[in-house]
C-alpha cells in the first residue's frame, strides 16, 4: 500500500507541478525580484538624489496640491518607506476613476521640491505581474495566479511525500549526471527553503481571501462595503459644508501620528475634499513599519490639526491577516532578512524551473523514438526554454527600456511593461525554431547579454554609472548594477554548461553495459 | 547576535553532514567511529537549537523564528555546496 500510495503521490505531483509550472516560474521570479521594488523603483528613477524626509516632502507636495489642484475631489500623497526616497502626489478630480490617478500624478524630492521625473512603473510593475499578470483583467489574472497557488501547494505536499529519502539526500549535490543532477536540484531547492516555500504560498492565497473565498462576507453582512468598513476601516467621506476651510500644517498632524504610534513612520495621507471646512486628513501607517502589514488609520480634522479618534483596536482575525500578509510581502525585514527573502525566492524560482526540466529529463530516455518525440513532450522541452531563459531577457529588457526610451515618451510606462513583454515574445520564438540544445544554450546568452547590457547602458546614459555609485557610496544603484552582472553571470554560466553537456551519457552506458 | 545565529546554523548543518555516513565517504574518504558520528549529530542538533536562541535573544520570538528560518536555508545551502566541492 505504502508504494502505491507513495507513487500516486509522485504522479500527482508530476503533474500538478507541471501544469501550471510556467505561470510559478513567473510568480516565483518575479516575486523574488518584488522583495527589492522599492530599490527597483528608486534606479528606475535615477533623477531623484538626495536624503528621505517624509515631513518635508508631504510639505511639499501639500504645497503643490493646494497650488494646482484646488478644485479636486481628493488629494493623496504616498510617503516614502525607509527604502525609498521619492513621495507621489496625485489628485483626483470630480468623476474620476480611481484609474486615473496617474494623470494627476507627480514626484517629490527629500526636500520637498517637484521633480522633473522619467515616467516609469519602477518595481511596481514586478510586483503586480506577480499576482496579477499583464494585458488581461485583473480579476482573471488573480484567480489564475490563485490556482497556480492552489497547484503548488498541493505540490508542496505531495512532494514531501513522494520524496523518501528527505533525510538521507539532504545534502547531496551530484553534478554532471544528467537526471539525476536535476532531481538533486529540484530536491536540494525545495527542502532547504521548504518552510518558506509553505509560508509564501499559504500567505499567498490569503492575500486574496476575499476574492477567493468570498462567501463569508454575504453570509454576515448585507452590503460588502459593509464588511470592508469593519475589516479595514473605509469610512465614507465627509459631507461638504459648502463653506472653504484651510489645512492646519501638516507636519504637525504627522509627527502626532508618529506619537501615537510609538515612532513608526506614517505612509500615507489622504485628504478627501480637500479646501472645505468639512475636510478631514487621514493619515495611515507604513506598510514597512511592523510585521503585519495593515496600517492603522488616524482621522484628523484638517482645520485644526487635532486628532478626531483614537487608532482602533483590531480584531485576532484581522491581526493575523496583517500579520500573514506582511510575513509574504517582507515590507518589515531590514537588509539581511530582505537578502534571505530574496535568496530563499531564488530557491523556489530555481525548484520550479529544475521540476519543469526534470519532466523532460525523465522521459527522454523512455521515448520510443528520441528523433522524434511526441507533440506533448515537445511542447513543454519548447515551453520550458521559453520560459526559463525569455522571462529573465523579459525583465533585462524592461531595465534597458527605462534608460532607452525617450524621456517625455507619450505612454512611457506602458511601452516599458510592452518592452518586457517584446524581449520575452523573440526569445520565446527562438526556443520555438532552433534545435532543442542550441536553442538553450543561444537564449541563456542571449539573456546574459541582456543583464550585462544594463549596467553598461546604465553608465552611458545616466550620471550614476557603477563606478561613480560606488565611489559616492549609493549602494541602491551599487547593489542594483551588481545584482545585474550576478545575474549575467548566471545565465551565462547556464548557457556554457549546456554547450559542454555530453548528450546521452546514460544512453551510452547502457550500450556498453548491454555489449 | 543575528551573526552568531548565522554561524550557529552553519556549524549546526555541518557537523550533521558529517554525521552521515555518505558523506564521511565522500569528503573524509573513511567512516568515522560510531561514537564520533553520535556525537557529531547531537552537536549538529544542539547548534540549531542555539541558532534559534540567538535569534529569539537578538530579535524576540517572532522576528527571531523568521531569521532563524532564513539562516537555516542560508547555512543548508552553504553546506551542501561546500560538501559537493569537497568530495573526493
Amino acid at each position: 500500500m505504502m508504494g502505491g500510495w507513495r507513487k500516486s503521490m509522485g504522479w500527482l505531483h508530476t503533474w500538478v507541478g507541471l501544469l501550471l509550472g510556467w505561470i510559478l516560474f513567473l510568480v516565483f521570479a518575479t516575486g523574488t525580484a518584488a522583495y527589492f521594488q522599492d530599490e527597483i523603483t528608486r534606479w528606475m528613477q535615477p533623477e531623484i538624489h538626495g536624503p528621505r524626509d517624509s515631513i518635508a516632502s508631504a510639505e511639499g507636495a501639500l504645497a503643490y496640491m493646494q497650488q494646482h489642484a484646488q478644485g479636486a475631489e481628493q488629494w493623496s500623497i504616498q510617503l516614502p518607506t525607509h527604502r525609498s526616497v521619492a513621495t507621489m502626489g496625485y489628485w483626483k478630480e470630480k468623476g474620476e476613476t480611481f484609474l486615473q490617478w496617474r494623470d494627476h500624478a507627480f514626484m517629490v524630492d527629500g526636500r520637498g521640491h517637484k521633480v522633473a521625473v522619467r515616467e516609469t512603473t519602477g518595481g511596481w510593475l514586478l510586483y503586480r505581474l506577480h499576482f496579477d499578470l499583464h494585458y488581461v483583467p485583473v480579476l482573471w489574472g488573480r484567480w489564475i495566479v490563485g490556482l497556480a497557488a492552489m497547484f503548488m501547494l498541493v505540490a508542496i505536499v505531495s512532494g514531501v511525500i513522494t520524496h523518501k529519502k528527505i533525510f538521507t539526500d539532504f545534502f547531496t549535490l551530484r553534478f554532471g549526471k544528467g537526471q539525476r543532477s536535476w532531481l538533486d536540484g529540484h530536491n536540494l531547492s525545495a527542502v532547504f527553503a521548504l518552510p518558506f516555500h509553505f509560508m509564501i504560498t499559504y500567505t499567498g492565497l490569503v492575500t486574496l481571501a476575499s476574492q477567493y473565498m468570498p462567501w463569508g462576507i454575504p453570509a454576515a453582512y448585507d452590503k460588502p462595503a459593509e464588511y470592508y468598513r469593519d475589516a479595514v476601516g473605509v469610512e465614507p467621506p465627509p459631507t461638504r459644508s459648502g463653506t472653504p476651510g484651510t489645512i492646519a500644517p501638516l507636519g504637525d498632524m504627522l509627527r502626532k501620528a508618529r506619537e501615537a504610534w510609538h515612532g513608526a513612520e506614517p505612509g500615507f495621507v489622504f485628504i478627501p475634499i480637500p479646501g472645505d471646512a468639512n475636510a478631514v486628513v487621514k493619515i495611515t501607517r507604513g506598510t514597512g513599519e511592523d510585521m503585519g502589514t495593515r496600517g492603522e488609520t488616524l482621522t484628523f480634522d484638517a482645520a485644526t490639526g487635532v486628532m478626531r479618534t483614537p487608532p482602533p483596536v483590531r480584531g485576532n482575525a484581522a491581526q493575523t491577516e496583517s500579520v500573514m500578509v506582511g510575513l509574504h510581502a517582507g515590507r518589515f525585514a531590514p537588509p539581511l532578512l530582505r537578502w534571505l527573502y530574496f535568496l530563499c525566492g531564488l530557491a523556489g524560482t530555481a525548484m520550479v524551473a529544475t521540476g519543469l526540466v526534470l519532466w523532460t529529463s525523465k522521459r527522454r530516455q523512455q521515448l520510443p523514438d528520441p528523433e522524434h518525440p511526441y507533440f506533448g513532450f515537445r511542447l513543454v522541452e519548447r515551453l520550458n526554454i521559453a520560459t526559463i531563459a525569455g522571462l529573465p531577457f523579459g525583465i533585462a529588457c524592461y531595465f534597458l527600456a527605462n534608460r532607452l526610451l525617450p524621456f517625455a515618451m507619450d505612454q512611457r510606462p506602458a511601452w516599458e511593461a510592452n518592452s518586457l513583454f517584446i524581449g520575452w515574445g523573440v526569445l520565446a520564438l527562438v526556443a520555438c525554431v532552433r534545435p532543442v540544445k542550441r536553442a538553450w544554450v543561444e537564449t541563456f546568452a542571449v539573456a546574459a547579454a541582456g543583464f550585462l547590457a544594463v549596467p553598461v547602458v546604465n553608465l552611458v546614459t545616466t550620471h550614476r554609472g557603477l563606478f561613480a555609485s560606488l565611489a559616492t557610496g549609493d549602494l541602491v544603484f551599487a547593489s542594483f548594477d551588481l545584482t545585474m552582472i550576478g545575474c549575467a553571470l548566471l545565465l551565462g554560466f547556464c548557457a556554457w554548461k549546456v554547450h559542454h553537456r555530453k548528450e546521452g551519457v546514460r544512453m551510452r552506458r547502457k550500450k556498453v553495459a548491454l555489449a | 547576535m543575528i551573526l552568531l545565529c548565522l554561524l550557529a546554523a552553519l556549524a549546526g548543518f555541518a557537523a550533521l553532514s558529517m554525521g552521515m555516513s555518505r558523506h564521511q565517504r565522500d569528503v573524509l574518504g573513511k567512516a568515522l567511529p560510531r561514537k564520533t558520528t553520535r556525537g557529531l549529530k547531537v552537536a549538529g542538533w544542539v547548534s540549531l537549537a542555539c541558532a534559534w536562541a540567538f535569534a529569539t535573544a537578538g530579535e524576540g520570538a517572532a522576528m527571531g523564528a523568521v531569521y532563524w528560518l532564513g539562516a537555516l536555508t542560508f547555512a543548508a545551502l552553504v553546506v551542501a555546496f561546500s560538501v559537493t566541492r569537497l568530495s573526493r
